[in-house]
């Protein structure tokens, strides 16, 4: 009790210290005055009375010393001074101030930026019960049409769901999604709605409840059961403005009436379900029809979440899957074969793709953070030196050494603290571009903002830096040899060779370091260079397209289907300024692939080998539209119909696999059921990455084929945008009731899918470029102390007659051994470390030769630069001026 | 410093000012000062500057308070006066030293036996 009253009171008395002090000046005065007037009154004289009354009171500055430290914490005190001090100095010296806080503010802002990004990607916890043991399953199979034996993971088959479900006892509940888009007509017009249709106990798998109304029940997942429908939050606030009454109420989806059970709580909406859905975020859910019997094994499109048991791994879930697959593929070998399950976190299977490139980024960050740090320290290195001075009079003066370090420390961290003030501005004004360089597809990314978390973490990297670099000058200033400082008197001294290796040592790493960066960004730089030189296979300039899905009811026959799409080309193509026009399933750079298992006849099935390939179907003008080469036979015709023999045209990395030394043409493949009869071979395109590997593709007439969605392709002669509205208008006149999709240039389309890595480039580039310029400036400074230190020595080698060739080889050989050694050093750490890289890198290797030289030049370069300017300047300087400076 | 004269024990002028002012009542800094030095018959090298981080301590413990008012001769003063719990805390100590004086005294009187 006393004691959180001496506490407070204390406390109290540091927010009036300045009141106290007064309070006790009047105090001590009016007590001098008391014993004055007592001593006058025995007889002494006035003077004699104001001696006499000092002389019995004792010390009075003691006494205010010593008040002062029994009411107040002595170190919050001292740390006031230290402040005042600090910031009196920093002002006195504005220049250095400004380079150490800019420098700074670079490093701690670019770190400020990245952790916001990872903050709100990576660290945020999944908003669901117990995440850690929420897990997602996979198929895995032989990469469709792939020729190197890989493995890819793809959705999981409804026969295997049902399986897994039963048969792992590791996993306490099992549920599937399927991303699907359903149209919605309650608008002005027709959309398409990102929707889920999910199994019935994903919501409370998850440990996510309704808002409003409740979850489905597992007897909606049946087939013809009532249909019902949860709304997002979004959706509820957007077209029922938040009215509760909306439960109940009817929703037409595709033609069909669903009836609203019930809203989800806002945290479901946007990141909160990212990565259960292909979608964005879906708005409304749906029930997943499931029936068990005779569930196909061959078709997969489930996405299939889990939770696991207290207690089970993810070793112990992943054994009991491998073991239901290795006896599948025993029992039904013509679905089965080759195929896998992985079980994965949750974590892993929404973030696995942008973890790598985060983390990377954090990395490069810290490395420009700790580049930003040595040289603020060599500056303060620098001033630590021409203040020794200062320093040896205030230790004379009777300061303690831990008092000195104590006010070069506050110093340190008054600077970052501004720094660090500085670099959350830069990081606040740079997100905004960070955001739209950043893949679309990141999860989550909407959330990303400066928030409390972010806030925490750059004051504590600010605090980190400051005792980095603050901490060795701080110390070395302290070190300083008073009697050997106060002598020298205003002759510069030179700081001594301990304190100049440690300043070159520190330019050392710090071009090392820049190094390391450099080559990173180099690299990654060379690879997108080269990925985005890779030729698809088509041309995807002027190219528009975009996605119609033909309703069930109006469009349920194949030839009505078909009637429409030849409709609508023949629509297009008279719009002018369309080259040619194509429709085709799946558009090549999609979100999304087609594949097609398919037997050779005659040949027999080899369970270990099972055949797919890319499958698109597409109309006649598809290989002219998208100016893909037809190398041998024909394209589709308009006699290629329903009724006429089915006919493929497959790619050459196919025919030669296939029938290695054989014409193609006129042999047979079996797709599905029927028999298709090859009629032509076009050259290999990229249908999703442009870093893939050639594979097997095969395309089958639209006509012979006719799906509910198709992708319309337009190639204009000019800006195929330009198109988009005589497009829109036609499709309307030919049905004003069809949604339009996914609208976007081809070429858009493949700069998407190589986003992820433009952005890594982009971002290592930029965090390579800020290190050179720090390094250059570190450089720099150290040059040009070195040069002002040694103005003397270069004055008298000038009046000895030394050249200014020499002088200059003197200064600039000096500062290029350092760079040098730099690079050494850090060649050896790009070796070691842009390995991390490998995975991430297109046609390049990690030791790429050519782009270490050409990073070693740039930094040479750069080096030899900055050590130029000062050289200069000292070269110039006139003897006699040099001479009489000291 | 004058043998005859010794320095104020650690922790005892405390316990002095309070006394002094439960004796005479609320008093200010000047005349606590004299008093005790009366008290003490000037026993005690008392620097009077002392008394006031003593006093200063014994408010932030809580155990005095202090408000600004007139010494006899008008002047601005500040007045100190025993709150309650300095008066328990003087009960204590008074309790304390009693005893403890008497050990020493005992133990002396021993020691001048042997």
């Amino acid at each position: 009790m006393t004691r959180l009253w001496t506490f407070l009171s204390r406390l109290w008395a540091l927010l009036r210290s300045r009141q106290m002090d007064r309070d006790l000046d009047e105090e001590i005065a009016s007590h001098l005055a008391e014993a004055e007037e007592e001593y006058i009154q025995q007889g002494l004289s006035p003077e004699d009375a104001h001696w006499a009354a000092l002389r019995s009171f004792g010390g009075v500055t003691q006494t205010r010393e010593i008040h002062r430290q029994v009411r107040s914490f002595m170190w919050l005190d001292d740390l006031r001074q230290d402040l005042r001090y600090a910031l009196r100095t920093l002002r006195r010296s504005p220049g250095f101030t400004m380079v150490a806080v800019f420098t700074l503010a670079l490093g701690i802002g670019s770190n400020a930026t990245i952790f916001s990004v990872v903050n709100a990607v990576l660290l945020e916890p999944l908003p669901y019960a117990e995440p850690a043991r929420l897990v997602a399953l996979k198929e895995t199979r032989p990469l469709a049409g792939g020729t190197t034996g890989q493995r890819v993971t793809v959705p999981v088959s409804a026969g295997s769901f049902f399986d897994w479900r039963k048969q792992a006892p590791a996993l306490e509940q099992v549920a599937a999604v399927v991303t699907l888009d359903v149209t919605y007509a309650g608008g002005t017009e027709p959309e398409q709605i990102g929707a889920a249709a999910v199994s019935a106990n994903l919501l409370p798998m998850l440990g996510v409840a309704p808002m409003l109304g409740r979850n489905f029940q597992p007897e909606e997942e049946r087939p013809n059961a009532g249909s019902v429908v949860l709304l997002s939050h979004g959706f509820w606030q957007r077209r029922f403005a938040g009215d509760p009454s909306a439960i109940g109420q009817v929703l037409t989806l595709d033609g069909r009436r669903f009836t609203i059970i019930g809203v989800m709580p806002p945290s479901f909406d946007g990141a909160g379900s990212a990565g259960l859905t292909r979608n964005a975020a879906p708005e409304l859910l749906l029930p997943l029809t499931l029936v068990e019997a005779g569930a196909s094994r061959a078709a997969s499109f489930f996405d299939v979440f889990a939770r696991l048991k207290s207690g089970a791994t993810l070793t112990t879930a992943q054994t009991q899957i491998d073991a239901i697959m290795q006896r599948l593929e025993k029992e039904s070998p013509e679905t089965n074969a080759g195929r896998g399950g992985k079980v994965l976190s949750l974590t892993e299977a929404i973030f696995g793709d942008v973890q790598s490139t985060l983390w990377l980024l954090l990395g490069a960050v810290v490395l420009v953070l700790l580049i930003a740090c040595l040289n603020v320290a060599n500056l303060l290195f620098a001033r630590a030196t021409l203040r020794s001075a200062e320093t040896a009079m205030r230790a004379a003066l009777g300061a303690s050494r831990r008092r000195l370090i104590q006010q070069f420390f506050t110093e340190s961290l008054v600077l970052t603290c501004a720094g660090g003030a500085a670099g959350l501005m830069l990081a606040w004004a740079s997100l905004q571009t960070f955001m739209s360089i950043l893949p679309s597809n990141v999860p989550r990314m909407d959330s990303v903002a400066i928030d409390g978390r972010v806030l925490a973490f750059t004051l504590l990297i600010s605090l980190l830096t400051g005792m980095t670099f603050g901490l060795a000058p701080a110390w070395q200033g302290a070190q300083t040899d008073l009697n050997a400082t106060l002598k020298a008197g205003s002759r510069s001294n030179s700081g001594g060779s301990g304190r100049a290796r440690t300043r070159n040592a520190l330019v050392v790493t710090q071009v090392a370091l820049s190094l390391v960066l450099l080559m990173g960004a180099g690299l990654l730089l060379n690879s997108f260079v080269a990925l985005r030189g890779v030729d698809p296979g088509f041309d995807p300039r002027n190219v528009i397209s975009l996605r119609v899905n033909l309703s069930r009811e109006n469009y349920g026959t194949s030839e009505k289907r078909s009637a429409y799409y030849e409709r609508l080309l023949t629509e297009v193509k008279s719009i002018p300024g369309v080259e040619s026009a194509a429709v085709v399933f799946p558009v090549p750079f999609a979100s999304f692939i087609s594949n097609q298992s398919f037997r050779v006849p005659g040949r027999p099935i080899d369970p270990a080998e099972q055949l797919s390939a890319q499958y698109n179907v597409v109309s006649p003008d598809y290989f002219r539209a998208l100016r893909i080469r037809i190398t041998q036979g024909r394209a589709f015709t308009e006699r290629d119909r329903i009724g006429s023999p089915p006919v493929a045209v497959v790619n050459e990395t196919l025919a030669q696999r296939i029938w290695p030394g054989e014409s193609p043409l006129g042999k047979r493949l079996a797709l599905g059921g029927d028999e298709s009869e090859v009629v032509g071979v076009f050259a290999d395109i990229k249908q999703r990455q442009l870093d893939s590997e050639p594979r097997l593709q095969i395309c089958v007439p639209v006509s012979q084929q006719p799906m509910r969605s198709m992708f319309l392709a337009a190639r204009g002669s000019w800006e195929a945008t330009m198109l988009l509205p005589a497009i829109r208008q036609r499709m309307a006149a030919l049905d004003a009731e069809l949604p339009l999709s996914d609208i976007a240039l081809l070429e858009e389309r493949v700069a998407g899918s190589i986003r992820r890595q433009r952005f890594a480039m982009l971002l290592l580039a930029i965090f390579a470029g800020t290190a050179l310029a720090l390094a250059a400036v570190g450089l720099y400074g150290v040059m040009s102390y070195l040069v002002a230190q040694r103005t003397r020595e270069f004055g008298l080698r000038m009046a000895l007659g030394a050249e200014l060739r020499d002088m200059l080889k003197l200064i600039v050989g000096h500062g290029m051994k350092l760079v040098l050694a730099g690079l050494v050093l850090g060649v050896a750490g790009a070796l070691a470390l842009t390995k991390v890289l490998a995975g991430m890198l297109f046609n390049v290797r990690a030791s790429d030769p050519a782009t270490f030289v050409a990073v070693c030049t740039l930094l040479a370069a750069v080096g030899a630069m900055a050590c130029y300017l000062p050289a200069r300047r000292a070269a110039k300087v006139d003897p006699m001026v040099a001479l009489r400076a000291e | 410093m004058a043998p005859d004269k010794s320095d104020v024990l650690y922790g005892t002028l405390g316990l002095m000012v309070i006394k002094t002012l439960e004796a005479l009542g609320p008093l200010h800094g000047y005349r606590i000062a004299r008093r005790i030095e009366q008290i003490s018959g000037n026993q005690l090298a008392l620097n009077q500057g002392t008394l006031y981080p003593a006093l200063l301590k014994l408010e932030q413990m809580g155990w005095i308070s202090s408000k600004w008012g007139k010494s006899e001769s008008g002047r601005r003063v500040r007045i100190y006066a025993l709150t309650r719990g300095g008066r328990k805390q003087l009960h204590q100590e008074e309790a304390q030293w009693l005893r403890a004086a008497d050990i020493v005294e005992r133990f002396l009187k021993i020691s001048e036996n042997a």
